[in-house]
């Protein structure tokens, strides 16, 4: 099979006939990753740039934080390992009963089970494809970060608390980095919790309805130290990191892609302890950043994560 | 399985944040004739600071990073009579090696091996009922060593020093008679058999520790 039929297949599979909105996804699929410059010599352009760093950020986060996945995945594999364990020795003694073997081995499937979704979690959070919108339930891409991230918060016994709105508008958006700015920012609020030691860690998440209409609002809120003094006014500068083991680039990154969906994200100190990180997103993101363009400026990654967005409040890629 | 000549009652402890995994492990043992209790978390393990009559063995998940629980940390380090198992995802080396050294009975990666499971579970349960012989040896032996009267104190320390009886005498200022009264009266208050049983049974060696597995090895 040649490389053009497999881009055509996938193609076709993602597209979804009964939702429209899909065809958003050929105007971003269509740009082209390497465009010639003046010298004919192929050279990235912003689009890619950009959309190759958001890659290499969410394989930063899921190497890094303990993500490793060989140690996830002993998690469920362990469960199942004691569960057929423990079957082998009834049967092996000849003392069980039809009904708690097959519970036990029920139970043992789910695990394999949970292993394996844990390993196609992983995947698709780490998947290098080109950004699309699709129409999802915001709160549904909540979950999917909070699934990947269910073993490090167990792991440090931090209690996250939900408050999913269930009235929240279909939003249209690329799922993969919407999912990324809730993984940073529950990560940094799992970092936060987990640099000294607190005794009953707690994380709380919301979804609700913007203030202005046809958006919505994430807050997660943690009750660890806050954020320092002379780290506040820095925290969104790519590269600007307390900790050793990561880049310091989830909120740059974070803050890119909201803008790029036309919203935005603020990470405070609460008045009561704290950091509140909340993020507001209009439900229709605007058109302009999902399409080509033949800007060739190439400061246009770092554009992306400072200040300098437009005046008229659209996305830095106009 | 248990040892048949248990004179404990005995108990697993299973503290482990993953709920599958803790029942999983808890009916994993149990059908190896166990019986178990599973903790919600690190505060439910004060209750188990010191043993009494239970001969008890702890079973904890100690996460893949050596600082994920610093109450854990000082609980296993502060807590020797409390037998610990580590257990981890992590196959680390330095975790390995820094929890066998605060002390825990043995570090196993999971999933678990049934087999070192179960020789981790019993040297723990062995180590626990050793430390209950010790704790009721040392607890006999203060009871009747309380009835002591403060001058058969005395002389039962300069006995356990060494000292004969008149030169006992001659450092109390009391007639050798006198001397050989209250010796003959604090061995029997004591219920020993001789002079070596009595320093034997007033220098108590130090609390059992877990056993390096090379001393260990059949």
């Amino acid at each position: 099979m040649s490389h053009q039929e497999t881009s055509n297949t996938s193609k076709q599979s993602f597209k979804d006939p009964r939702n429209p909105v899909n065809d958003h996804a050929d105007t971003l699929r269509d740009t082209p990753a390497n465009m010639p410059d003046e010298d004919g010599l192929p050279t990235m352009s912003p689009q890619a740039m950009l959309q190759m760093l958001n890659h290499f950020q969410r394989l930063n986060l899921s190497t890094h934080l303990g993500l490793g996945l060989a140690h996830q995945i002993n998690h469920p594999l362990s469960a199942s390992v004691n569960y057929t364990q423990a079957c082998i020795k009834m049967l092996q003694d000849d003392n069980f009963n039809r009904s708690e073997i097959l519970d036990y081995m029920t139970r043992a499937n789910q695990e394999v089970h949970r292993a394996a979704e844990l390993i196609r979690r992983l995947r698709r959070f780490v998947s290098h494809s080109a950004p699309r919108l699709s129409t999802m339930n915001f709160n549904h891409a909540v979950l999917e970060s909070v699934a990947l991230l269910n073993p490090l918060l167990k792991e440090h016994r931090i209690d996250l608390q939900l408050e999913l709105c269930d009235d929240l508008p279909l939003f249209i958006g690329d799922r993969i980095q919407i999912e990324q700015v809730i993984f940073n920012v529950l990560i940094n609020a799992i970092e936060c919790l987990t640099d000294g030691d607190f005794v009953d860690p707690v994380i709380v998440l919301t979804t609700h309805l913007g203030h202005e209409p046809d958006t919505l609002a994430l807050q997660v809120k943690d009750n660890g130290p806050g954020i320092d003094a002379d780290m506040h006014d820095h925290i969104f500068e790519p590269f600007q990191t307390t900790r050793t083991h990561c880049l310091g680039i989830g909120l740059a990154m974070s803050q890119s892609i909201c803008r790029m969906h036309g919203g935005k994200i603020s990470v405070e100190n609460d008045q009561e302890g704290g950091v509140v990180a909340q993020l507001v997103l209009p439900v229709n993101p605007p058109s302009q950043p999902f399409e080509a363009t033949n800007s060739s400026d190439n400061e246009l990654v770092t554009d992306a994560t400072s200040d300098r967005v437009s005046e008229s409040g659209r996305s830095v890629f106009s | 399985m248990p040892s048949s000549n248990q004179v404990h009652k005995q108990m697993l402890l299973i503290l482990e944040a993953d709920e599958q995994q803790s029942h999983s492990l808890s009916l994993l043992l149990g059908t190896y004739g166990y019986q178990t209790t599973r903790l919600k978390d690190v505060k439910a393990l004060k209750k188990y600071r010191f043993v009494e009559k239970v001969a008890y063995c702890l079973l904890v998940d100690v996460g893949t990073k050596l600082k994920t629980h610093q109450v854990l940390h000082d609980y296993i380090c502060d807590t020797p009579q409390l037998p610990v198992i580590a257990m981890s995802v992590a196959s680390n080396v330095n975790l390995a090696v820094a929890y066998t050294r605060m002390g825990t009975v043995s570090f196993l990666p999971k999933p678990l091996q049934i087999e070192n499971l179960l020789k981790a579970v019993n040297e723990g349960l062995k180590l626990s009922e050793e430390i209950l012989a010790y704790r009721q040896q040392r607890e006999a032996f203060e009871l009747r060593a309380s009835k002591l009267s403060p001058r058969e104190n005395q002389v039962l320390q300069m006995v356990v020093d060494g000292m004969s009886s008149s030169q006992i005498a001659r450092e109390l200022e009391l007639s050798v008679k006198t001397v050989s009264l209250h010796r003959t009266n604090l061995m029997s208050k004591l219920e020993a058999d001789g002079v070596v049983h009595l320093v034997r049974m007033t220098t108590h060696g130090p609390l059992p520790k877990p056993a390096l597995f090379w001393q260990h090895r059949d």
